[in-house]
């Protein structure tokens, strides 16, 4: 059957032009599909909820720009929530790539929350080299670690940090992970070894691996991958893009099942005729 | 000499890491080498420059196949240096908002970075079009539960379970219960534990000089 090996031997531009229209499709007509929230994103948005207002969170934007689609849009949610309800932010990265994003962020708490002031409800720490060694020594002194923010300001003389010398003043870390280094150096030691609250946010690649974790209590919660975002936001009530992505990404899904169903069937068909020839 | 000492630093630092861990009158050691180790991260990238200069320089010297793209790496990599170092605004850094430093973060690094990250959902998708068959039973057993977390994890795939077998039995709760909080973290703790073994025995051979590769072929 010719027109099997042909099918069989599709050229990959209409497999690549099939998985763009399934992106770009729902993307362009949004369904309205409703999301169903997972224990361990509950889990994360209450650890953010409980806390008193005025609370410190240090946020640890661990992510660049080939993952912040996924990463960002919880990151936001969780910093809009924050804001909402008085807590404080400290940001953090322990990835070359985190400061530059984690302006991104502060540009769009800006844009939501006029009356936020830097300094006073948020401030940016920026990037600190030394993989595992930053928690580990952030844990011992905190401001061995960053001594000022990334504008030189020493963190005496920043309202919201002024009387912070040791990692466990703060309530709660998060860290917004793509890899290395991330989720697992805050896991060993922010959580593992100074006993702090974690909550990790990580690509859905990444999401399986930190599951034992949260299972056995370390982590307080895990956002996994854009569904996570989306469930994030629904959760935040907030308006991100998580929840729109979601769409795409399910008939994207959809699609790449269909594909892999026809070559499954194509290559039993061409089997069988094979074989009734042989 | 020239291997007996990275051979000795390297044994004693390890020895010393170790004690450290379990006497408590020793944790100060493991507290500054952390500080050290920092440091030596820190210079590693300027390392890491040099030999990028080295490694491309010399491909371009000697017009090797492709050397035109060891010039553009080189030529960004000097163009990005440049502008991060000598383009200051003062009381600000170079990856604040407004400075040229950002403009390329924002303009050309973010979305070439993004777009390279794009790309593999079309070769994700050619590849198992071409390569994800059910020959045998682990192939079929892998594909059924890949099949069942792609098309019902995600909220199409969850209304449409829904709307054949309502309410009564989520599939949401079974992936999460049986396929993520069973098969799978059982899979990743035996892998995480056989992973941490391994890791501690390279590192002994490591401290005790048995395996060498880390200080280059000779």
């Amino acid at each position: 059957m010719k027109w099997v090996d042909k099918l069989i031997h599709l050229d990959r531009r209409y497999i690549y032009l099939i998985v763009l229209l399934s992106v770009v499709l729902p993307l362009m007509n949004p369904m309205g599909l409703p999301i169903k929230v997972t224990p361990s994103v509950e889990a994360s948005f209450k650890a953010y909820e409980d806390l008193p207002k005025g609370a410190l969170v240090l946020m640890s934007i661990d992510y660049g720009p080939s993952t912040a689609v996924e990463l960002e849009p919880m990151a936001l949610a969780a910093c809009d929530q924050v804001m909402n309800h008085g807590q404080k932010v400290a940001f953090m990265a322990l990835y070359p790539e985190g400061q530059a994003l984690t302006n991104r962020l502060i540009s769009r708490i800006k844009e939501l929350h006029k009356d936020k002031e830097e300094g006073v409800d948020y401030v940016n720490l920026g990037y600190k080299a030394g993989n595992e060694a930053v928690p580990l020594k952030m844990g011992l002194d905190f401001r061995s670690q960053f001594p000022t923010d990334t504008r030189g300001k020493p963190l005496s003389e920043i309202p919201m940090l002024r009387d912070v010398t040791q990692l466990k003043q703060f309530a709660l870390v998060a860290t917004y992970s793509a890899g290395f280094p991330g989720a697992l150096e805050h896991i060993r030691i922010t959580a593992s070894e100074y006993g702090m609250p974690l909550v990790v946010g990580t690509t859905a690649v990444q999401t399986p691996q930190y599951f034992p974790y949260f299972d056995s209590g370390q982590v307080v919660g895990i956002i996994g991958g854009l569904r996570g975002a989306a469930e994030y936001e629904k959760l935040a009530g907030f308006k991100g893009t998580a929840t729109g992505g979601m769409e795409a990404q399910s008939i994207a899904h959809f699609t790449v099942a269909g594909l892999i169903i026809l070559a499954n069937i194509l290559t039993l068909l061409q089997f069988l005729n094979k074989k009734g020839r042989g | 000499m020239k291997r007996q000492g990275p051979l000795f630093v390297t044994f004693l630092s390890g020895l010393l890491l170790i004690a450290q861990y379990y006497f408590v009158p020793l944790n100060f050691i493991g507290k500054e080498l952390a500080g050290w180790f920092q440091a030596i991260t820190a210079f590693a990238y300027v390392l890491a420059a040099i030999s990028l200069y080295g490694v491309n320089g010399k491909k371009i010297r000697d017009r090797a196949k492709d050397w035109v793209f060891n010039l553009v790496l080189l030529v960004s990599l000097t163009a990005t240096l440049i502008i991060g170092l000598f383009f200051n605004y003062p009381g600000h850094q170079p990856t604040d908002e407004n400075t040229a430093f950002y403009w390329m973060f924002d303009y050309i690094f973010n979305p070439l970075s993004a777009t390279m990250f794009s790309l593999t959902a079309f070769f994700i998708a050619s590849a198992s079009y071409r390569a994800f068959k059910a020959r045998s039973v682990e192939s079929t057993l892998l594909l059924s539960s890949a099949f069942l977390v792609m098309l019902f994890r995600v909220p199409l795939g969850e209304v449409l379970w829904g709307g054949v077998f309502g309410d009564n039995f989520p599939i949401s709760y079974f992936i999460d219960t049986f396929i993520m909080g069973g098969f799978n973290n059982a899979g990743q703790r035996a892998i995480q534990i056989a992973s941490a073994i391994g890791l501690i025995s390279v590192s002994l051979k490591i401290i005790l000089g048995v395996e060498r590769s880390y200080l280059g072929g000779d």
